[in-house]
């Protein structure tokens, strides 16, 4: 049985190399425009350059948005980007604009991907971008795994869809609150999260009420997986370019560790469900629900509460170095001291505990507490290296 | 430039009739997402609509997953003879439409679509069955009019009505109010941010989910001998939200357009020009990013942190060798010299050489915090 592909987000050159060192078979990126994240590190050339040749030195693809609904003067420049891209072997463009499609057709041309931006909902509208040369779409969040499945057959074109992260209570595409009530157009990188605001709701009974109506709880399609594989879908995306390499490294482990086990065992029953659901629920993250996986979402897919993520691990840092000689090189994100519980998560296996007795600081002269940005030694330990994540409990 | 309107019921018919309006859009809730009629409804008002006129043109807006497309597909096949046009936004149906009815086509394309190729693409795809592009309220008047005078397609704009900022297909009034979801009349209600200044959203529920309006009306027909100007063909007057007297207030002002002040006084909620005049909503963009930070040719590393008076930790990402000397760009743009008059490897020993992706340590200078640039001086 096929199994799909893993994408993960990669906001930046640090998650793309984490995305791709915890398991992502592929990863999607954006240049320094033409995307929907403006406030993301976002990649320059440069990184553009290094990001894809690591990901493809890794047996990874890379995949790059162009999804911004995008104007006039936001095209003048495209086309030398697009030529880069194509310079650059990047394995596919992310559009969710026709005119933007033309554009990648003329100067590339380069594998089409069609946005969740586009909407696309049924199979009439696949063929209309396939007609355009898609070759992929990735399909709105409103249409079921069985819907998609059938899309998948019925146009010839390979499906895409989100198994995991935060989601757009609106159709994608499909909400300009951000534009007309902050002056930030939300199609081209600018969203304000409206959508996670309270709101007093009058009913028109005269009685008024305080809510978080437009809020929805974050997709979670790990108990999903079963029906995706089952069903063929070619790629499961997972949300988050904004989010911390701490979220691209477990959510990127969970589900590699998820496929993985499938591939090795063909069967779900003896999978390890409750352990995988609770390294994704370790991280911050708001109420799950499977959304329109199974069937249209309902009510209980609210998420009517303020927008505090719970967590009960947070980033420590990143591994830079780690010998038995010289011990772990840390850079730290975070307050933490010596009686912290860190564990280094390693690229397959499970969590690491870290020893954080004797930290110090590069210099090794003792500390009592680590600082954000900083760094810091900690005795080796079996199975630590670099680039791995590590995390620490919070109290 | 003309005027389209919707026809909600048959005593509208002579007014929008006297007022020289020549189209009238039918919105049956099977297809349309504000839809009130039943498409029977829809087919009977476009058939007196016809008899008396007037081109009765079917709305067919809302966005649909597959079994509810597959399940309004023998209603459109059925019903389209009654109407003189099809007013179509999913890409699909849009296709559909193209090659199972003889149909003009009437795209709306107010979600995005703003750039010239996107419009080309369309026209290109539908061909002569395509009779008009519906436009974003998020174009200027200036780029209409630069569109209009390179594209063979007639424009519609919203001219007067709801601004809408927000669809989702899920139910999310009812389950404030404890009733089951709405499978067929509209609920109503109205919203105020708890967490931003505006008050006053209008919000509704009906079988195609959740839709939330702009607290005032887009209403831009005070710039009616500007937008013809410029080449706008059509713009559409929504009432459906008005008292019944708008329709002769509309139909008043469609005999004297060039001046919307009695319409305006007469309309029951404030209106707002939108981004007729000028779109600025990507100017932020530009301060979220510290261009002093950017890539260059000359980056050869970055300080992850400084001991005052002692070191800066840096990750290498071009070689750099003792003695040289380097230049530091902080976020501030700051820009000071660097001798490099030792270098330490990742475990504090001495070297002469760090390697590009190696960590290491470099003599400590004054403004050079986290995310500092090393540059090789050009």
């Amino acid at each position: 049985m096929h199994l799909p592909e893993l994408l993960a987000p990669a906001g930046g050159l640090e998650k793309l190399k984490t995305s791709v060192r915890y398991g992502a078979d592929a990863v999607y990126l954006a240049g320094q425009e033409y995307g929907l994240r403006a406030a993301a590190d976002n990649f320059t050339p440069d990184e553009l350059r290094e990001g894809i040749a690591f990901a493809h030195a890794h047996g990874a693809r890379a995949y790059v948005v162009l999804n911004g609904f995008l104007h006039d003067e936001d095209l003048v420049g495209l086309p030398a980007f697009v030529r880069l891209l194509k310079e650059l072997a990047v394995d596919a463009v992310i559009v969710s604009d026709p005119g933007v499609a033309l554009v990648v057709r003329e100067h590339g041309p380069l594998p089409l991907h069609v946005s969740t931006q586009a909407s696309v909902l049924n199979t009439a509208a696949a063929l209309a971008w396939k007609e355009l040369g898609a070759v992929r779409v990735v399909l709105g969040r409103e249409v079921t795994v069985e819907e998609a499945g059938r899309i998948q057959r019925e146009a010839g074109i390979e499906v895409e869809m989100f198994v995991h992260g935060a989601m757009c209570m609106a159709y994608s595409g499909h909400c300009v609150i951000s534009n007309f009530t902050q002056g930030r157009d939300s199609n081209r990188g600018g969203c304000a999260h409206s959508c996670r605001f309270s709101y007093e709701i009058d009913l028109g009974s005269g009685e008024k009420t305080s809510s978080h109506f437009m809020s929805s709880k974050d997709l979670e399609g790990l108990a999903v997986l079963p029906r995706f594989v089952q069903t063929g879908i070619v790629s499961l995306k997972v949300e988050g370019r904004m989010k911390s390499p701490l979220y691209a490294a477990t959510t990127t482990r969970v589900y590699r560790m998820a496929l993985d086990h499938w591939k090795e065992h063909g069967r779900w029953d003896n999978a390890p469900w409750d352990v995988w659901q609770e390294e994704l629920r370790r991280l911050p993250h708001r109420d799950a629900t499977t959304a329109s996986l199974l069937a249209p979402a309902g009510a209980d897919s609210i998420h009517d509460q303020r927008d505090d993520l719970k967590a009960e691990w947070g980033m420590a840092g990143t591994v830079l170095s780690a010998s038995p000689e010289r011990g772990i090189l840390l850079e730290c994100r975070q307050t933490f001291t010596r009686t912290a519980r860190l564990e280094a998560l390693p690229f397959r296996g499970p969590a690491i505990r870290l020893q954080t007795v004797e930290m110090c600081g590069p210099d090794y002269k003792a500390l009592e507490k680590s600082r954000p940005s900083s760094l810091l030694r900690l005795p080796w330990s079996e199975g630590v290296a670099a680039g791995q994540i590590v995390r620490v409990a919070l109290a | 430039m003309k005027a389209v309107v919707y026809l909600t019921a048959g005593d509208e018919i002579a007014a929008w009739r006297q007022a020289g309006v020549g189209e009238v859009i039918l919105a049956p809730r099977e297809l349309s997402r504000r839809g009130t009629l039943t498409l029977a409804q829809a087919r009977e008002l476009a058939r007196q609509a016809s008899a008396a006129g007037l081109r009765p043109l079917l709305e067919w807006d809302a966005l649909m997953e597959g079994p509810r497309l597959r399940a309004c597909l023998p209603l459109v096949s059925e019903a389209h003879a009654d109407f003189a046009a099809l007013r179509v936004r999913d890409a699909g149906a849009a296709l559909w439409a193209r090659d199972n009815t003889s149909l003009p086509l009437q795209l709306l394309l107010e979600a995005g679509h703003h750039n010239l190729p996107a419009l080309e693409s369309w026209r290109a795809r539908l061909g002569s069955r395509l009779e008009r592009f519906c436009l974003s309220p998020e174009l200027t008047l200036h780029t209409l009019g630069l569109w209009r005078s390179q594209m063979p397609v007639p424009f519609e704009v919203l001219g007067l009505g709801p601004l809408l900022l927000f669809h989702s297909p899920r139910a999310l009034l009812s389950p404030l109010s404890g009733a089951a979801a709405s499978t067929r009349e509209e609920q109503w209600a109205e919203g105020a941010s708890e967490e931003s200044p505006h008050k006053g959203f209008l919000l509704s529920e009906n079988a195609h989910g959740t839709l939330m309006f702009h607290p005032k009306d887009l209403g831009v027909l005070d710039r009616w001998t500007a937008l013809a100007g410029s080449g706008v063909d059509v713009v559409r007057i929504d009432h459906r939200r008005e008292e019944p007297h708008a329709v002769a207030a509309i139909a008043e002002f469609l005999g004297a357009p060039a001046d919307a002040t009695a319409l305006r006084a007469r309309w029951g909620r404030d209106w707002m020009r939108g981004y007729l005049d000028v779109n600025k909503s990507d100017v932020l963009f530009e301060r979220l990013k510290n261009d002093h930070l950017a890539y260059s040719e000359h980056n050869c590393g970055e300080v992850l942190e400084g001991k005052r008076e002692s070191w800066l930790a840096v990750r290498v990402t071009g070689e750099i060798r003792l003695g040289e000397t380097l230049e530091l760009v902080n976020p501030k743009g700051e820009r000071r010299p660097l001798k490099l008059a030792w270098l330490k490897d990742d475990a504090f020993q001495p070297v002469t050489i760090l390697a590009d992706g190696q960590v290491g340590f470099v003599p400590w200078e004054a403004a050079a915090p986290t995310k500092t640039r090393l540059r090789r001086c050009p």
